[in-house]
């Protein structure tokens, strides 16, 4: 094995950018109930040891059908032993394995949190879903865009990608900076859309399904992460999709542009200190001269979701 | 092409300009299936021509069908559209046509076989008489070892209707006078071309949609049994170099060494030889003895080695097959 599981290297609880991408996450799935009652969606993710994100779905949204996909067979045991709640099923496998013998007639949030950069393994399991989640399931996928070591990088990604590495991109210099993660969500959208279309081929319209997409982070709690995502739906929930007013959320992105989550890095008693003067109008209402004006200005587009971490003796 | 045209949208514009005159040709293709006689009418035609280097046709599609815009907003169809043309069109492109998708260049990569001094590849020029002659290039001789790109590639006119073809169609299991085994791993660095060229399309072997090649046709049969022909000598060498893996020769050269030190050449520039040419080596005497593998219980082969005073398995093996073969094989 190449390295150790990253559940073994990194506390996922404690990364605040992901922290509060995951608030964020569960503030739009929220939102979905003209789509559907939000008790009835299943959800299925990357558990892993610590499941923040089972955690958090259940208790914020109630969500009790949950799958779980733990691909180290070797720990099985621990993985069952920390989970939070009794509704959530450990399926042992490769993701694209699990994924494929799961029952599809079930509406469902699934979160394909990896941690590693996009290859086509990766791309076949969000086809996986694609092609069999019902109308009104959402598809997230969060991978590493980090661009890498300087040189070989367009090399790289095409050994990674193949045929399926976006047409016409011949400059290494575009896989810079957050480049290589917008090359991932155009493969990423190009490929949904692709298992789409085959999946539509030979319907009538009104059985047809569309794509669209509403979460396209960007965070940086060590490497450059992204998290593209959307909902799965059909013409008779078209307007409902419409009446969720996720365009309303000032996180939720549907194109290229990304959402950048920035966490400040911010002591306790600064993060009082600001909330006493929240909500208010623009960052500039706020008094902290003492704080860098950035630090100020993220912390206002984030503070609902900023994650507060103590030392507990528990 | 106007089937092509059809069934990518429902307008189309011709615009053709020669030396000697042009015209303008706008198809708005509702209403063409309207008119009972199914006609084309050129919007203009001008006896007028245009300066050579203006010359040309242009063909544009518009209005295109909902499939068909939505595929070209997919970057993998883009991908598998440009490999498809560099694939069909890699001759024509290696003689200089220049194609590009989305403003984006086609690379190809050129018909080549390996060359040395030793090693050389087949080549045969043969011109089918008649009113318009049809001219036939074959080359057999050696590539890169990939068990998907071995084969034949047939050109007509030069436009791919056959890629690495490993079927009867190409001779492969063929039995006519020479034997041609089916397609093995160990003829993956076999490479066969064959373009026919012909003023008249009509006498190519290809099929009506020209994306194949008509087996039947007198023209391609004739090719055929020269291809088989051209295809003999590099099997038989294959066949050695496989054999010599078995059986590698102390006090020669290896033949493998040997292939990977020739060159790839572009096809128009190899040596002209008719046959395949590859040093000979003297034939390798197969080994005359056998290994034989089995599983047995492990009980039973305690048993039988305690039975025989043996330490190793492999002495009850020797031993019990000694016992088998003296009862029932040998004749005192």
């Amino acid at each position: 094995m190449a390295s150790s599981p990253s559940f073994e290297r990194i506390n996922y609880g404690l990364r605040p950018a992901k922290h509060i991408e995951r608030k964020m996450m569960v503030e739009a799935f929220r939102r979905l109930e003209p789509v559907a009652s939000l008790k009835s969606y299943r959800y299925v993710g990357f558990g892993s040891p610590y499941f923040p994100d089972f955690s958090l779905i259940h208790r914020s949204l109630g969500i009790s059908t949950m799958v779980s996909i733990e691909r180290e067979l070797s720990s099985e045991r621990r993985m069952c032993f920390n989970r939070p709640f009794k509704c959530i099923s450990i399926e042992m496998g490769e993701a694209g394995e699990v994924l494929s013998r799961l029952e599809w007639n079930h509406r469902s949030i699934v979160w394909l949190d990896y941690d590693k950069p996009l290859d086509i393994p990766k791309i076949a399991d969000v086809k996986a879903v694609a092609s069999s989640a019902p109308s009104g399931s959402l598809i997230i996928v969060s991978v590493n865009g980090d661009p890498g070591q300087l040189s070989g990088r367009l090399e790289r990604q095409r050994n990674a990608l193949g045929s399926m590495f976006p047409f016409g991109v011949v400059d290494d210099d575009a896989l810079g900076g957050w480049g290589t993660a917008l090359l991932f969500r155009r493969v990423l959208d190009d490929q949904i859309r692709l298992a789409l279309d085959d999946r539509n081929a030979g319907l009538a319209s009104a059985l047809q399904l569309h794509y669209k997409q509403f979460f396209n982070f960007h965070y940086q709690d060590g490497v450059r992460m992204l998290t593209v995502g959307g909902i799965l739906f059909d013409e008779s929930a078209r307007s409902h999709v419409g009446a969720c007013g996720l365009d309303d959320l000032g996180f939720t992105r549907d194109s290229e542009e990304a959402y950048l989550i920035k966490a400040p890095n911010l002591t306790l008693r600064e993060v009082r200190h600001l909330d006493r003067q929240l909500p208010c109008g623009s960052p500039g209402d706020i008094s902290a001269d003492f704080l860098p004006e950035g630090d100020v200005a993220s912390y206002f587009e984030t503070y609902r979701y900023y994650p507060h971490f103590a030392d507990v003796d528990a | 092409m106007k089937r092509g045209l059809f069934k990518l949208g429902n307008y189309f514009e011709v615009r053709s300009d020669t030396t000697s005159d042009r015209f303008v040709l706008k198809v708005d293709v509702q209403q063409w299936r309207a008119d009972p006689d199914w006609h084309f009418r050129f919007d203009s035609i001008d006896r007028q021509g245009v300066e050579s280097d203006e010359a040309g046709t242009m063909i544009e599609v518009r209005e295109l069908h909902p499939s068909v815009s939505r595929d070209f907003e997919r970057q993998q169809f883009l991908n598998d559209l440009t490999e498809r043309i560099a694939a069909v069109h890699q001759d024509s492109m290696d003689r200089g046509l220049v194609l590009s998708v989305n403003g984006v260049p086609i690379n190809i990569d050129p018909a080549q076989l390996l060359e040395s001094d030793e090693l050389k590849a087949a080549c045969e020029e043969i011109v089918l008489d008649g009113t318009s002659p049809v001219d036939i290039k074959l080359y057999t001789g050696l590539g890169t070892s990939s068990p998907t790109a071995a084969g034949w590639y047939v050109f007509c006119n030069g436009r791919a209707v056959l890629e690495a073809d490993q079927t009867i169609v190409t001779g492969w299991g063929a039995d006519e006078g020479e034997t041609i085994p089916r397609m093995h791993n160990q003829f993956a660095r076999f490479r066969g071309y064959a373009f026919f060229t012909c003023d008249d399309a009509g006498r190519l072997p290809w099929t009506t949609t020209k994306t194949g090649v008509d087996a039947n046709s007198d023209v391609f049969r004739q090719a055929r049994s020269r291809m088989v022909k051209l295809m003999r000598p590099v099997i038989d060498f294959l066949n050695q170099l496989d054999r010599e893996k078995d059986a590698p020769p102390a006090d020669m050269e290896l033949l493998e060494d040997m292939v990977n030190a020739a060159q790839p050449k572009r096809i128009g520039e190899l040596a002209t030889i008719s046959r395949f040419t590859a040093p000979p080596r003297p034939k390798v005497r197969l080994p005359d003895t056998q290994s034989i593998q089995f599983r047995v219980e492990k009980e039973r082969a305690d048993k039988a080695k305690k039975v025989l005073k043996v330490s190793t398995l492999g002495e009850v093996g020797r031993r019990t097959f000694d016992y088998f073969y003296k009862l029932e094989c040998e004749e005192t």
